[in-house]
């Protein structure tokens, strides 16, 4: 499970480098000129490259950064259980934020 | 020379302290002579560990003019300083002044295996060819000095954690194609206190004083082990 | 020749000027990885807040557009910066580049994030500064770039103007 945790965190790396340049590109160049307004951001997401690529963005960034807390407060001296009790926790963080995140994205795309 | 030395006798002092000394120094004058010197002349209390004076035994490392040295190999004059001062090995509990308690570094270079699991042994000679040997040359240069292990930021915070030395010493053997070890020997260094806990620091081998890049080697543990999880041949 | 005190006489590897590129390299790591995962949860908190109805959200998005909070955003920008580029630094790591040559890295990281940092950041204040130096130039529109961040500056070029 550790060596997954690693191989994942790397992966999910890749990926948020890649979308997150993605997400820059469309956000910046993709309607030059536009100011963020509700309407444009309802416009912009009818693009289904770009909800694709929030939602990726909000899926990995949130088991990169959960994950990577993990590690963090894994560095200190942790017992066992305490552990097993983080993971459960960081888990239900993850998917808390996750069905707390993807309905704005949602209401964007119901203009 | 002026040299500033870390004092602490647990028995006595509440906290540590310094001493200074004047030594007189030469070309060519070693710290573990300028020591030597010191207990030799002026302060016969001063405690410090060494054993070969020649870098293969690994006693003598401590923590000089901001580096981690060993004090037999360091010359003073390549110190390029107007004073020396000396520490024990950062993050290790103190025994006595320089000498610092190993035995958790010790406790953990055993969990490794820290020898050959090999088959036929006494049948016929294990054979190795030139390259073969050369590929843990590195590793084999190691002399378990614990300058890596005092280093690393992963081994002051998590006392669990193997540590630089220990997984340098799995590698020696996991590389070594004399070795039956294989899956068995990966698992030891698998889990949250092994080779997962190193975030390529470089600590470790910033502080080598032979010159070992340790995290290569872990480094090298850990691909085999993502290769090992996805069901490439190790 | 210094002699540490307090802590750092028992830990003088801890002394700042001992410090190595590998370790600044994984603290600013730690630290801007940190500094993210509380942006991104508040992040995703204030835009579930605001995305109830296009009038709260477009409120907000002007909010954001103040000077206060495009600095704080270039922060960001640095934040994310050092911690992709040098993520990937650490990637190649693991898959066996450059461990030999690790110093040279870090340096070679630090100059592309400062790089990329300087030609953002530019992007991002230009239009701060402009409504600074001429208030009537911003207010005209975007001269370069063209970017929405451009554009997203009048009402921060009107809040300068109006102070
Ligand atoms: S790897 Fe280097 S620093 Fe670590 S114990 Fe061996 S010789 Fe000492
Ligand atoms: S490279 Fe790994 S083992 Fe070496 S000091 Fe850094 S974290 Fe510790
Ligand atoms: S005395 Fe043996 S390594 Fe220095």
């Amino acid at each position: 499970m550790r060596t997954w945790a690693w191989i994942l965190q790397r992966a999910s790396g890749a990926v948020l480098v890649f979308a997150l340049g993605l997400h820059w590109v469309v956000q910046h160049h993709v309607s030059p000129g536009a100011e963020i307004t509700f309407a444009g951001v309802h416009l912009k997401l009818q693009w289904l490259l770009y909800l694709v690529s929030d939602v990726l963005l909000l899926a990995f960034a949130l088991f990169h950064g959960l994950n990577g807390l993990r590690t963090v407060i894994l560095d200190f001296r942790v017992s066992p259980s305490a552990a097993a009790v983080l993971t459960v926790v960081l888990v239900l963080v993850g998917l808390g934020a996750l069905l707390y995140g993807v309905p704005p994205i949602m209401a964007f795309l119901r203009g | 020379m002026q040299f500033t030395v870390f004092r602490f006798d647990p028995e006595v002092d509440r906290e540590p302290r310094y001493s200074t000394y004047q030594v007189p120094v030469g070309e060519g004058t070693t710290l573990l002579e300028a020591l030597l010197w010191i207990v030799d002349n002026v302060d016969g209390s001063l405690s410090f560990r060494y054993a070969c004076r020649e870098a293969i035994c690994g006693a003598c490392a401590m923590f000089v003019n901001g580096k981690h040295r060993l004090a037999c190999k360091t010359q003073i004059k390549d110190l390029r300083a107007d004073e020396v001062v000396v520490h024990p090995l950062p993050h290790l509990p103190i025994i006595k002044d320089l000498v610092v308690d190993m035995s958790g570094f010790w406790e953990k270079y055993r969990a490794i295996r820290p020898y050959l699991i090999a088959e036929g042994l006494g049948e016929r000679e294990l054979y190795q060819s030139h390259a073969d040997r050369q590929a843990i040359d590195e590793m084999l240069n190691c002399i378990l000095c614990a300058c890596c292990y005092s280093s690393c930021p992963m081994v002051w915070t998590n006392p669990k954690y193997l540590g630089p030395a220990a997984l340098l010493k799995a590698y020696r053997f996991a590389g070594d194609t004399r070795d039956k070890g294989g899956l068995e020997r990966l698992k030891l260094v698998a889990g949250e206190d092994g080779v997962w806990r190193c975030h390529t620091v470089f600590n470790c081998a910033e502080a080598c004083p032979k010159d070992i890049n340790i995290t290569w080697s872990i480094q090298a543990l850990k691909r085999k082990l993502a290769r090992a999880a996805v069901g490439l041949r190790p | 020749m210094y002699k540490p005190r307090g802590v750092f006489m028992r830990n003088p590897d801890l002394v700042p000027a001992y410090l190595r590129p590998g370790m600044w390299g994984w603290i600013l790591h730690r630290v801007t990885g940190l500094l993210i995962l509380f942006y991104l949860l508040l992040h995703i908190w204030v835009i579930g807040r605001a995305a109830v109805s296009p009038q709260a959200f477009d409120a907000i998005m002007v909010t954001l557009g103040t000077p206060f909070w495009r600095v704080l955003e270039v922060g960001l920008l640095a934040c994310v910066l050092y911690h992709g580029i040098n993520g990937i630094r650490i990637i190649l790591f693991d898959l066996g580049y450059g461990i030999r040559v690790h110093r040279a890295w870090w340096y070679a990281t630090m100059a592309v994030v400062v790089v990329l940092f300087i030609i953002g950041a530019v992007h991002m204040l230009m239009p701060l500064f402009a409504a600074v130096v001429s208030p009537a130039a911003a207010a005209a529109g975007p001269a370069s770039g063209g970017t929405a961040l451009v554009a997203g500056a009048g009402p921060a070029a009107a809040a300068l103007a109006a102070l």
